[in-house]
């Protein structure tokens, strides 16, 4: 991932260019800006993807990123449990006026088939709704209350899995044509095949920073008491990190953690 | 015991006005629940990251409840209010109140809403039962357009089925998957109008003149309590409600007619009937007074000084009957 560099202010800049100088009536795009909308949309997972943060809170800037480049103004990402999506992120442009919409996001697990991002998980494609829509289920009405007014979701797909479902909500009316379901459904195989790979960062309980050091340096054969005198900490401390993250990883043993956290894209 | 956790959503496919009578959403939830797992997962949900945004979280939950909270919110707990269930949910009239006054003092200090779960004590009896459904149903108009969100659990494991019957009733929001809308649901008032009882038959009270000047009017009552042997304190908050009462029957009623008090088993009675029409409100007294709207304040403040409030209608005029 790190190779592909791009140059983000340029490429953002030629993606959105056009975009700036028009008042933004969503409803008559042209389709070169409907384009550059999308293009803007690949870069921007592309960029998330890049400098994906190894451990906690890698999803709000890519959210966000992937929010602003199609112009909307909450991201959520919902991650299959069982056989309910739970949501696992929420992403919003500005800072509150979303309370109840947040909440209900928040405490929703939505079965297949159920709200937006139910249909994007059962169909395997991407999904739009609109403000006049019926019936509106109360999340739904949270939304279109406070001025929300079009959403789209689609699942990441790897494998014919859904990894996750990504639902972004607009302040203006959606309209899913057939470019965009593409570029959507192209986005989807990116992240799902990016997030198959690094299933540990989609569990609740993320390894923390700390365990991530620990298990960094006894990647490189470090020894216990090696480790510990390199982060100016006890060699019990390192045994409880070093054991918390067993846990955590699944695995009973140093090298299994070292091997479990490098093959989860944890460790490099 | 199995709970039917969600509801079908193609019935929800229904009419264009449920639609149209809800445009708002949320302050009032019901979520049943049948295990640990779920009540953690969910009510930690609702508080945890929603409390980020500055709101008020709060949880009114029993000791155990908020132990089994504490534990998976870590330090987010710091950010929760906890209020002992059994202090708060002592009395259900009083608990509108409370709930009133700290969503005033959130606010006062800047929180922009707030956030509660709550959780009422088990009831023992068919009576508590109702009392609490109608609690529950008074709290949708109580803070209908108030920054307030209430999320209601209902163990069934421990709740009398009486008790979860009601809330059906009386929360217009289900917490289920995702949110639904509660076909169940009733109206407000007309929950509370089937759970007030109609006034009781009460003879044996005796008649006093009504003097014009209120403090004579008060030195009267005394003298009628101190008689009938009215402990001190339940003397006083009569004195109160009549007061207010007494204003009502002024503003509204043409001026009071007659009043009567007595003894009935326990308690004290004490009436005043006015030559007004009256009025016919289920809810009445039973809706907090906001700052903006000051006619509303009398009956409230009766409402959370007795026992028991009745109203009577005939041709002759408007009794308002008190027990204390």
């Amino acid at each position: 991932m790190g190779a592909k560099e791009l140059d983000k202010g340029r490429a953002a800049h030629a993606a959105r260019g056009s975009l700036s100088e028009e008042p933004r009536s969503s409803r008559h795009r042209t389709a070169r800006e409907q384009a550059e909308r999308e293009l803007a949309a690949h870069i921007a997972v592309a960029e998330a993807l890049a400098a994906w943060p190894r451990v906690e809170n890698g999803f709000a800037p890519l959210l966000g990123s992937l929010a602003e480049a199609l112009d909307c103004e909450v991201g959520v990402l919902w991650v299959p449990r069982g056989d309910r999506l739970r949501p696992q992120a929420f992403s919003q442009a500005e800072a509150g006026g979303l309370a109840e919409f947040k909440m209900m996001t928040l405490t929703s697990r939505l079965p297949r088939g159920v709200e937006l991002p139910g249909s994007a998980w059962q169909q395997l494609e991407p999904s739009r709704r609109s403000s006049a829509d019926r019936p509106r289920p109360p999340r739904w009405r949270a939304a279109v209350a406070t001025g929300l007014r079009g959403a789209i979701a689609f699942p990441a797909v790897w494998a014919d899995d859904v990894i996750a479902v990504i639902e972004l909500v607009s302040r203006e009316e959606l309209e899913l044509t057939e470019r965009l379901r593409r570029s959507l459904a192209a986005i989807g195989y990116v992240l799902g095949d990016f997030l198959a790979h690094r299933r540990g960062i989609l569990d609740e309980q993320v390894i923390t920073k700390r365990q991530v050091e620990v298990l960094e340096l006894a990647a490189q054969g470090l020894s216990l008491g090696e480790i510990a005198e390199r982060l100016v900490v006890s060699p019990s401390t390192v045994k409880t990190h070093l054991a918390n993250s067993y846990a955590r990883l699944g695995v009973k043993n140093r090298a299994a953690a070292v091997a479990q956290a490098i093959r989860l894209g944890l460790v490099d | 015991m199995p709970v039917k956790m969600g509801i079908d959503y193609a019935r929800l496919g229904g009419p264009e006005s449920l639609d149209a009578m809800s445009d708002d959403f949320g302050h009032h939830g019901l979520f049943l629940y049948d295990n640990d797992d779920d009540f953690v997962d969910r009510v930690t949900s609702f508080l945890g990251q929603g409390t980020e945004d500055g709101e008020e979280g709060m949880a009114v939950v029993s000791q155990a409840k908020w132990a089994l909270l504490r534990e998976a919110l870590g330090d987010a707990s710091q950010r929760i209010r906890y209020l002992g269930s059994d202090l708060l949910y002592s009395r259900p009239l009083s608990a509108v109140a409370d709930y009133d006054s700290m969503l005033r003092r959130a606010l006062d200090e800047g929180a922009p809403a707030v956030r509660l779960f709550g959780e009422l004590p088990l009831s023992k009896s068919r009576e508590e039962c109702e009392a609490w459904t109608l609690y529950e149903a008074v709290i949708n108009r109580a803070f209908a357009d108030r920054p307030m969100s209430i999320l209601c659990g209902y163990d069934v494991r421990d709740q009398p089925a009486a008790a979860v019957e009601g809330a059906w009733h009386t929360h217009p929001w289900l917490l289920g998957e995702g949110w639904e809308d509660n076909p169940r649901y009733q109206d407000p008032a007309q929950v509370v109008g089937a759970l007030t009882r109609p006034p009781r038959a009460v003879t044996d009270l005796r008649e006093l003149p009504i003097d014009a000047d209120p403090k004579a009017l008060s030195a009267r009552l005394r003298r009628e309590m101190a008689t009938l042997h009215v402990p001190q304190a339940d003397a006083e908050r009569l004195l109160l409600a009549a007061g207010e009462v007494l204003d009502n029957a002024r503003t509204h009623g043409h001026g009071p007619r007659s009043q009567r008090i007595g003894r009935v088993g326990e308690l004290v009675v004490w009436e005043l009937s006015d030559s007004g029409p009256g009025f016919e409100d289920a809810l009445a007294g039973y809706l907090p007074p906001r700052h903006e709207e000051g006619n509303r304040t009398g009956l409230w403040i009766v409402r959370q000084l007795v026992h028991e409030l009745e109203f009577l209608s005939s041709p002759q005029g408007f009794t308002t009957r008190l027990w204390i």
